[in-house]
């Protein structure tokens, strides 16, 4: 098992090597130089050259990627923001856990929202509850998040005033982002373990249960939803990172220092360096975050974790599993 | 107390295709005949339908100019002249809102079309060929997969710059990896099958066999992709242009109509609703299409 993690924490290195190699050169290819906006829009071709002789980017292609490089090995920074002429590292590190504080509750959210709910939904299939559950989730995958947040906005922090409409004063901040990034986790959740719940049910063990005599809450709790959490897990896990990512717009909009906001904030200033770095740091918590659901697999599923201890390549995720 | 009824006695299953109709229809009559007992399904569809239609006539459908600003008939509310009302420019709102599914059908159109012709040809280039090519196909997309989709076409719009071909292509390039993948896994599945061997026996080349045999069989996921896609595209492109990374003002599109209605949330509530009620709707609209097809042509898959 430990050799299992350690190779899997080796693979991400050439994954996000490949993540830093992508998103240097979208920006290297840019077609506004982030010395236009610093110096002004009326600078002399020379003062702007001078600029981006400063900030380094007069460079060629691969001098200035392995120099980027060399930042993050040596140094142990992701560069030095252009506008803010402060390491990057330093101003991302300030709002990582904010970020990380709305991904994970707004995951916990949709789990403790979204896995109730689908379990009553396919225990009583095909009645009301169900019905209006699945329309509930399908309308709530549909709504747009920016959506959301201004409704939010307008109902809760403008006309019954119980949260604040903008930037984090007390802990009543975090809560309109949670429930907007949570939103399509929920009907995620919500419809993965009614899907999930109904396939385990119909299985023989379960009849074998039922025929023992056993209580229903004892069939399902205790023999149905062991087996039918594994794959809402897989689910849980992506809404982790999903979620630590989809941010960037309920941050923006109201206005809450996180990485999604200075991810935002720095395009438009076109400080390039800074978007790079909060884009390797959000591909990191997406890859940390599928390595943890992978393991918490084993741990679940004893079936998973024998495979794992017998040496034997463990089988990848089927492409059908991920995407449901 | 759980209902103890409702687990035992099973639901009773839709007849799989009708056996018996099996030799009079063929597999088209037998799919469409499935897919029109989905109600909502075919709801969705009629909107969608109606959506285009309203797209390319929207010229016609109402008297008025989507950028003919008119300061004296300023956030007027919904009547009988303005359907939805208008914006803080005097611009009638549903003749933007119709103006805007123009534009975010046209860029999500474009855009699933780049990255389904990628992803087609990537992917059948690595599940048919497998070795060396697949293994490098393949890292290469778990690279693209490990940035999460939003934060690559923020990424790649801020570079190329704004406008409906940039956000097209941003969205493209940010949607191709997990397709490549989709697809991979359901050649692999077929690469093996005797059908395929026969054709190689009958001196089939590569071309012809993932063109004639492989694409052939993969096209019915596909499709469901597709139109699962497009709804998403509309989504992220409408989040695109909120952030003003998309598609520009004074071109409506429904994501900057919200943005720039936000100001006035308070005051006049049709200036960000009723955009963002047709994102909802559209992308609604997709979903059930996608899942009705779905049920369509695999009836195995139905839940």
């Amino acid at each position: 098992m430990t050799k299992y993690i350690f190779r899997r924490i080796l693979m991400l290195i050439p994954v996000l090597i490949g993540v830093v190699v992508i998103i240097f050169t979208i920006n290297f290819f840019s077609k506004v130089s982030p010395a236009v906006l610093l110096v002004g829009a009326n600078a002399t071709p020379e003062l702007l050259a001078a600029k981006e002789a400063e900030l380094g980017i007069d460079r060629p292609y691969l001098v200035q990627l392995a120099s980027y490089f060399w930042n993050i090995i040596a140094h142990g920074t992701l560069g030095t923001s252009y506008v803010y002429r402060q390491p990057v590292w330093d101003l991302i590190s300030v709002r990582l856990l904010v970020t990380i504080k709305i991904g994970f509750c707004a995951a916990m959210f949709s789990a403790i929202i979204g896995i109730p709910l689908g379990i009553l939904a396919a225990v009583k299939q095909n009645s009301i509850f169900d019905y209006a559950s699945t329309i509930v989730a399908i309308v709530m995958a549909a709504l747009p998040s920016f959506w959301v947040c201004l409704m939010l906005m307008l109902f809760f922090g403008m006309q019954l005033k119980v949260v604040p409409i903008s930037g984090l004063p007390n802990w009543k901040g975090y809560l309109m982002p949670i429930i907007a990034t949570g939103m399509m986790p929920v009907a995620m959740t919500m419809r993965m373990t009614r899907s999930s719940m109904l396939e385990v049910i119909r299985q023989d063990y379960i009849r074998t249960a039922r025929a023992k005599g056993l209580k229903e809450s004892t069939v399902i709790f205790k023999h149905a939803l062991k087996n039918a959490l594994i794959p809402v897990l897989t689910v849980v896990g992506m809404n982790l990172g999903l979620s630590m990512t989809g941010s960037v717009i309920s941050e923006t909009i109201f206005n809450i220092p996180g990485l999604g906001l200075l991810m935002n904030n720095s395009i438009a200033q076109k400080d390039f360096i800074t978007t790079q770095g909060c884009v390797l740091v959000a591909a990191i918590i997406v890859c940390v975050m599928n390595l943890v659901t992978d393991l918490a697999y084993a741990f679940v599923d004893p079936r998973i974790k024998a495979q794992y201890s017998s040496g034997r390549r463990p089988p990848k995720k089927s492409g059908k599993e991920a995407a449901a | 107390m759980i209902n103890r009824r409702a687990i035992i006695v099973e639901t009773p299953r839709t007849p799989l295709s009708g056996m018996e109709d099996g030799q009079r229809h063929g597999q088209f009559y037998l799919m469409t005949r499935r897919f029109t007992r989905n109600k909502m399904a075919v709801v969705a569809l009629v909107f969608l339908v109606a959506l285009i239609l309203s797209a390319i006539f929207s010229d016609y459908l109402t008297p008025y100019d989507s950028s003919k600003q008119d300061l004296s008939a300023r956030f007027l509310y919904p009547s009988l002249a303005h359907l939805m009302g208008t914006d803080d420019f005097g611009r009638d709102i549903f003749t933007r809102v119709l103006e805007g599914g123009r534009i975010s059908l046209l860029v999500s159109v474009i855009s699933v079309g780049i990255s389904t012709v990628l992803a087609v040809v990537l992917g059948s280039i690595a599940g048919y060929f497998g070795g060396t090519v697949d293994n490098v196909i393949m890292r290469v997309m778990d690279i693209f997969i490990a940035i999460p989709g939003l934060l690559m076409a923020m990424a790649i719009s801020a570079a190329l710059g704004t406008g409906l071909v940039n956000t097209a292509i941003a969205l493209a390039v940010s949607a191709v990896a997990p397709l490549v993948r989709q697809i991979r896994s359901s050649i692999l599945l077929l690469k093996n099958q005797e059908f395929i061997e026969a054709s190689k026996a009958f001196g089939a080349g590569d071309a012809r066999i993932i063109i004639t045999h492989v694409l052939h069989n993969i096209m019915a996921p596909l499709i469901v992709q597709i139109s699962l896609r497009l709804g998403d595209t509309i989504m992220a492109i409408a989040g695109l242009s909120f952030l003003g990374l998309g598609v520009q003002p004074p071109t409506p599109e429904w994501g900057n109509m919200v943005a720039a209605g936000r100001d006035y949330i308070r005051q006049f509530w049709p200036i960000v609703t009723f955009p963002g009620v047709a994102v909802a709707v559209t992308m609604l609209a997709f979903n059930l299409l996608g899942d009705g097809l779905r049920d369509a042509m695999d009836p195995r898959m139905k839940r």
